[in-house]
């Protein structure tokens, strides 16, 4: 009889333990997505430094040798953004987005933005203007998952923009952003990721802000391989005009032909010291040379600045031949990957040519042959 | 449910129950979990499902291996180890040397688990002198950067031909880092297949031919299968490269639903040989190591043979078979032809822009396309693929110069 209540006693003790180690996980929920938010604000700098921030600018650049193109983002608010991509200081591709809509202006051509481009943008505004925090999704945020990645855990929290769904990665040590994932939907490429993973994170003015990020596509898209971003040159608070979240203007300038005849701008110059050439990208484009009636092999007189070469014109770099690369020639011609014309002077004295600040004025006058 | 959880959806059922299955090799405990309201599941993920031995060396791995030609944080190699690969390959110039110091980093206190395939002598001159002396300088340098005391197995890296070897002191140097416990085993890496895997069954290369890693995909490779067959059948580790055959599915529509991507469907092809033991591939970021890792053991379906089609169809006049080599013989001038057009997938279709023009500037001036603007252009006549190998080149030259 004794066996038998020690039996009983041990088989309720047993139960009770199974039931509360069931019950237990049971109650083991999702992180609450308040929580987690709130730890990424206090993570990134607080909710007061947050709001301090009246606009950010920086520029992200991919690294060298094609580090010389940048896309500088500025934001003010949630829903106001103005991205300006080129040489910069030259602009040739200017968005604004005020909260309803987009404008573009590239090469003053005005392409319509794919939906995936705007949701991509809205996304990245609101995140800036939040310092890369949740902030200004709180309302629209749910829990999807905990994710280990290595070493590294992170909450997913999932928000609906759009006809995407966009996963925001935080950080289970540390509370800071690292992953942004769109799931994305084409009619011609199906369904894709586009992920960006935010790295090097550094504290500017109380706040702490990713400094790398790298991007990739998976599935279609563009960029299946992905490339490595880094962002630089950021200013907080600055003094921008009024209506710096509106204007589209470029500022690379414009160009007045006439046959024989093209005035225009410098857009970047770059020293290639491992081939000996100067590399200098203008602002003269396809419809340009064709009013000037420029053609291939016409011999030319260039200004740039204040300084003056006899140069030939040739319809595309491609024709280039070594005769051609011998020191002392000076090139004209279009350029093998953008819209635009570059000059190409081959030869170490044009290393140290002066006077070749973004925006400097180039003149092109075809030499007539002589009778 | 995301795309990339939907595609793994089966891998994560054969894994582990959600939640339960961290990994078979994390070392994550429920301490591990956050500590916001923890007990959170953790996601399921794709795993590796096949291990293999690389030829007779012995060495079980991953049917994956890891690529470090670029990847944005040593945490993407810990993830994939977590994933379940083993296998981590690396060489001396990648990244600049910090592939070997991510993963130093991130294999510490995991070495008796993993392989280390280590690569040297990636960026020679022309004519340069190659040297015993160097070999074990490289070594060294190698060991200290992957802080282990030993390499499992170390590639002479882009072999052309035997030629550039077989009269330097460098196969008796593999043999005595061998004896000394630095190296394991010893293979070569090879863009060059048609040439050196016919080149590699002399016997004077026994010892040294022990792993090889040859580029091979759906698109090229068909040449070479006989000498696959060879290798694998004399017990010498097989190991694919380039398996994506230029990875071009960014540039394409529809490539994708929600079950398979490209990149799984031609990872499966390749270890559809029987011949191939491993397939190795960059792993730049968390997502591309789901997305690869979800091919491991997959085999192929009727819908991927039609993927694989289309995709032929449609990069078919754009992809360079870079082994091919038809070309290669008909310039006049002796242009690297193969060569050049493989430093143009790297910077097109791999992003890897810096390297790319790194290596073109070491690329001897004479076997540059400099002249052959003015030329009637013999390589586009002679490619098979009715490839515009000409204007390519020309181009080429004008990208990776600029």
């Amino acid at each position: 009889m004794r066996k038998l209540y020690r039996g009983l006693i041990l088989f309720t003790i047993l139960a009770f333990v199974v039931f509360a180690a069931i019950t237990g996980y049971a109650d083991k929920s999702d992180p609450d997505v308040d929580i987690i938010i709130k730890k990424n604000i206090e993570a990134a700098g607080g909710l007061d430094t947050i709001k301090s921030l009246k606009n950010i600018s920086f520029e992200m650049a991919t690294p060298p040798p094609y580090g010389y193109t940048q896309s500088v983002y500025h934001v003010a608010s949630p829903n106001l953004l103005k991205l300006e991509s080129g040489a910069i200081p030259a602009v040739d591709e200017v968005f604004v987005y005020d909260g309803t809509e987009f404008k573009e202006n590239h090469y003053y051509v005005t392409p319509e933005l794919a939906e995936e481009r705007k949701v991509e943008l809205k996304c990245f505004t609101k995140l800036i203007s939040g310092a890369f925090t949740m902030m200004n999704f709180k309302d629209n945020l749910k829990f999807k998952e905990t994710k280990k990645y290595g070493p590294e855990i992170h909450h997913v929290l999932t928000a609906k923009m759009g006809d995407c769904n966009v996963n925001f990665h935080i950080g289970a040590d540390d509370f800071l952003l690292k992953r942004v994932i769109f799931d994305l939907s084409d009619k011609e490429k199906g369904l894709y990721q586009k992920t960006y993973d935010l790295a090097g994170f550094e504290e500017v003015d109380g706040l702490k802000l990713p400094m790398m990020m790298y991007t990739c596509d998976i599935g279609a898209g563009a960029s299946a391989r992905g490339s490595e971003i880094s962002i630089r040159n950021l200013k907080i608070n600055q003094d921008l005009p009024k209506n710096f979240f509106r204007d589209t203007k470029l500022n690379y300038g414009s160009v007045t032909t006439e046959k024989g005849h093209l005035e225009g701008n410098l857009i970047l110059t770059l020293w290639i010291g491992s081939r000996e050439y100067r590399h200098i990208t203008t602002n003269f484009k396809e419809e340009d040379i064709k009013k000037s009636e420029l053609k291939s092999n016409d011999k030319i007189k260039l200004e740039v600045g204040d300084k003056s070469y006899d140069a030939l014109f040739l319809s595309s770099a491609s024709e280039m031949n070594e005769e051609l690369r011998k020191s002392g020639n000076v090139v004209f011609a279009k350029h093998s990957r953008a819209p635009v014309y570059i000059i190409l002077m081959h030869g170490q004295k044009f290393e140290s040519v002066e006077n070749l600040e973004t925006l400097t004025k180039i003149k092109i006058d075809k030499i007539e042959k002589q009778k | 449910m995301s795309i990339i959880n939907r595609r793994n959806f089966f891998a994560g059922i054969g894994t582990g129950i959600l939640g339960l299955s961290i990994g078979k090799h994390a070392s994550a405990s429920p301490a591990g979990i956050p500590s916001v309201e923890g007990g959170a599941a953790i996601s399921a993920e794709p795993r590796i499902k096949k291990y293999v031995t690389l030829g007779n060396t012995g060495l079980k791995v991953s049917d994956l291996i890891f690529g470090s030609t670029s990847f944005f944080s040593p945490n993407v190699a810990e993830y994939a180890y977590d994933l379940g690969v083993t296998c981590f390959d690396t060489a001396e110039n990648y990244m600049g040397g910090k592939a070997e110091e991510y993963f130093g980093k991130a294999l510490k206190g995991k070495r008796d688990k993993v392989v280390i395939i280590t690569k040297h002598f990636g960026r020679r001159s022309p004519g340069q002198k190659l040297t015993g002396k160097m070999l074990i300088e490289k070594v060294d340098a190698s060991l200290k950067s992957l802080k282990t005391d030993y390499l499992d197995v170390v590639f002479f890296h882009r072999l052309e031909t035997f030629d550039e070897i077989k009269d330097t002191d460098l196969l008796p140097t593999y043999e005595q880092l061998k004896k000394e416990g630095k190296i394991r085993f010893t293979g070569f890496s090879t863009h060059h297949a048609p040439v050196t895997l016919k080149e590699c069954f002399d016997p004077k290369y026994k010892d040294f031919v022990q792993v090889v890693m040859f580029m091979y995909n759906h698109m090229e490779g068909k040449k070479i299968e006989p000498n696959i067959k060879k290798l694998h059948e004399k017990g010498i580790g097989t190991i694919a490269m380039k398996t994506m055959a230029g990875g071009k599915q960014g540039n394409l529509k529809s490539f994708v639903d929600d079950k398979v991507s490209y990149p799984q469907v031609a990872i499966s092809w390749v270890l559809g040989n029987p011949d191939v033991d491993c397939a190795v591939l960059s792993m730049r970021s968390f997502s591309h190591a789901e997305e690869y890792i979800g091919a491991s053991g997959r085999r192929m379906k009727r819908d991927d043979i039609a993927m694989l089609k289309r995709y032929r169809r449609d990069v078919n006049n754009e992809y360079c078979r870079v082994s091919c080599n038809e070309c290669e013989s008909s310039c006049p001038r002796g242009v690297a032809i193969s060569d050049i057009m493989r430093y143009e997938m790297y910077f097109a279709d791999y992003g890897h822009e810096k390297e790319a023009m790194d290596e073109y500037a070491l690329l001897d001036k004479k076997r540059k396309p400099i002249s052959c603007a003015g030329c009637s252009g013999y390589c586009t006549t002679a490619c098979p693929f009715g490839l515009k190998v000409k204007d390519r080149l020309i181009n080429t030259h004008e990208m990776l110069s600029a």
